[in-house]
């Protein structure tokens, strides 16, 4: 009995210095290199917490939807108010409205978002401008070698149907301009007070390379639903 | 063995052990960080080289469309091998001191030319007038699209890295030579010293396994926090780049240090059965 106690005694005390001989090394030496970088060690934590974020990324990038949507006939739920809290706001990267100008070749599907990315599917709503209704500007830009190629055949009194997702707009053409691109935002006002849409592509039409000017095509509301914005139980505007 | 015999044996495994610590460490960094093979790998096991090119693509053929190009024909001026072999080009100057900048390795006036090309073939099939005025803005393109594909087949800081390590590589060579030198000094002198002949296995199975713990432990820590993920990269191609590279070292260093217990482990195993043996042939 009392040498099986010592058998086992002298087994314990061989692991131990097997084991753990090796991790008394470890902290003494761990500790040593520590205090020879103290200095640094701090300089190091903060670049650390620099270099280094809460969470892995993950790399989404902007996702261009091509999910098919209903849009609202031409001619329907044209002169009525429609309350904020019907409409189904677009996320960015989604279809919203088509929009037809007769005659030209215009008739596409229209992306909420103006990202290089979402207007190589089709015209991008800038997302800085309102959406049809809402009483101020829709700022809608294409490319001139595709989507918007045929805004070059549009005339002043135009009409340009555009039918979204909660209602069927008109508008008549008022304007048509050529700016510098460094000079664009002369052509637009984000903040008028009235419904208008600024559709606009690069120019010259037929030239290989980037275009250093802008073509605007403004319109103003002729027909569609208004958007009641006041808050419905309070009665307090947003 | 004296209790003082038994604590001269374990500090001088302890100081054996510091001594392949340091080595390991040393031969760890001058087979990783300064060597340029190392990094082409590890870009290529991270799948970099397509992850890039893709990225590459997709910023190039945002400028087709405005420019008036077919999609698909900018991606074709310059092929996806085309492309690792100018990332790989780079990188390799970065570790050749006959380079001050790894970047001038990249053919830019060819690749200006390509794209050049591509957009006048377009302009001639779509029958426009080539004029002053065309070809200059043909020129403008060309200019973005090449400085664009530099841009990517670039690495950042490679120049720095490549520079570091090569001034670092002939340091850490004494080091390594001066630890292993000393090492096998400390051998020589163990088995030369009769007190100390019988012990020398032993000795060198406890600096071995210590040796192994100390490469492990750190790394492990790092494993399984998967601190490294965390990385603040924005990019997915150098974050993948960045990863696999402190990931590789990281694994290396764990498996380095597994092999010294191993090894260490092993010594002692000899050692016991030489001890076993001797005690039968004295019984």
């Amino acid at each position: 009995m009392k040498s099986d106690l010592k058998l086992k005694s002298k087994i314990f005390q061989r692991l131990a210095a097997f084991f753990g001989l090796p991790l008394i090394f470890v902290f003494i030496s761990y500790f040593v290199i520590f205090l020879i970088f103290n200095p640094i060690v701090a300089p190091m934590m903060s670049l650390g917490s620099m270099l280094f974020g809460d969470k892995i990324p993950t790399f989404s990038s902007l996702e261009v939807s091509d999910d098919d949507v209903t849009f609202v006939n031409v001619g329907e739920k044209q002169d009525t108010v429609i309350h904020v809290s019907e409409i189904k706001f677009p996320k960015v990267g989604q279809k919203y409205a088509h929009i037809t100008i007769p005659n030209t070749g215009v008739d596409c599907d229209v992306y909420y978002g103006d990202a290089m990315k979402i207007i190589r599917k089709g015209p991008g709503q800038f997302e800085g401008s309102k959406l049809p209704g809402f009483g101020s500007t829709t700022l809608v830009a294409a490319h001139v070698t595709t989507h918007f190629k045929g805004l070059q055949y549009v005339n002043i009194g135009d009409t340009i149907y555009y039918t979204t997702t909660y209602g069927a707009y008109e508008y008549e053409v008022t304007d048509i301009l050529v700016v510098n691109a460094k000079n664009a935002k002369v052509a637009y006002d984000l903040r008028a007070d009235y419904d208008n849409l600024v559709l606009y592509t690069c120019y010259p039409f037929h030239a290989v390379a980037f275009r250093a000017e802008r073509y605007f095509v403004c319109a103003k509301m002729v027909s569609g639903p208004k958007i009641d914005v006041v808050e419905k139980e309070e009665g307090v505007a947003k | 063995m004296s209790f003082l015999d038994r604590i001269s044996s374990v500090l001088l495994s302890f100081l054996l052990a510091l001594f392949v610590f340091i080595a390991a460490i040393c031969s760890v960094v001058r087979l990783t960080f300064c060597s340029p093979k190392f990094m082409v790998s590890v870009l290529d096991n991270q799948n970099y080289y397509n992850v890039i090119y893709d990225e590459y693509c997709e910023a190039i053929e945002q400028l087709a469309i405005p420019a008036g190009v077919a999609e698909g024909e900018f991606s074709k001026a310059v092929s996806k091998a085309e492309f690792e072999n100018y990332i790989k080009d780079i990188i390799f100057a970065a570790y050749d001191s006959s380079y001050k900048y790894a970047g001038n390795t990249f053919p830019y006036e060819e690749i200006h030319s390509r794209f050049h090309n591509v957009m006048l073939n377009t302009a001639n099939n779509a029958g426009a007038t080539v004029d002053d005025e065309l070809l200059l803005g043909i020129d403008n393109v060309s200019t973005l699209l090449a400085n664009s594909a530099q841009q990517f087949t670039d690495i950042p800081f490679i120049d720095t890295i490549g520079k570091y390590g090569l001034e670092i590589s002939n340091y850490l060579e004494y080091v390594i030579l001066g630890t292993v030198l000393t090492f096998i000094l400390f051998l020589a002198l163990l088995l030369l010293t009769k007190k100390w002949r019988n012990q020398w296995l032993s000795i060198i199975a406890l600096a071995l396994r210590s040796s192994g713990a100390m490469l492990i432990v750190a790394p492990l820590a790092v494993l399984i926090s998967n601190v490294i993920k965390y990385l603040n990269v924005d990019v997915k191609s150098l974050y993948l780049f960045a990863v696999g590279y402190a990931e590789t070292i990281v694994w290396i260093l764990l498996i380095m240090g597994i092999i010294l217990f191993i090894l260490g482990t092993l010594s002692q195993i000899i050692k016991f059965i030489n001890y076993i043996g001797t005690k039968k042939i004295r019984s």
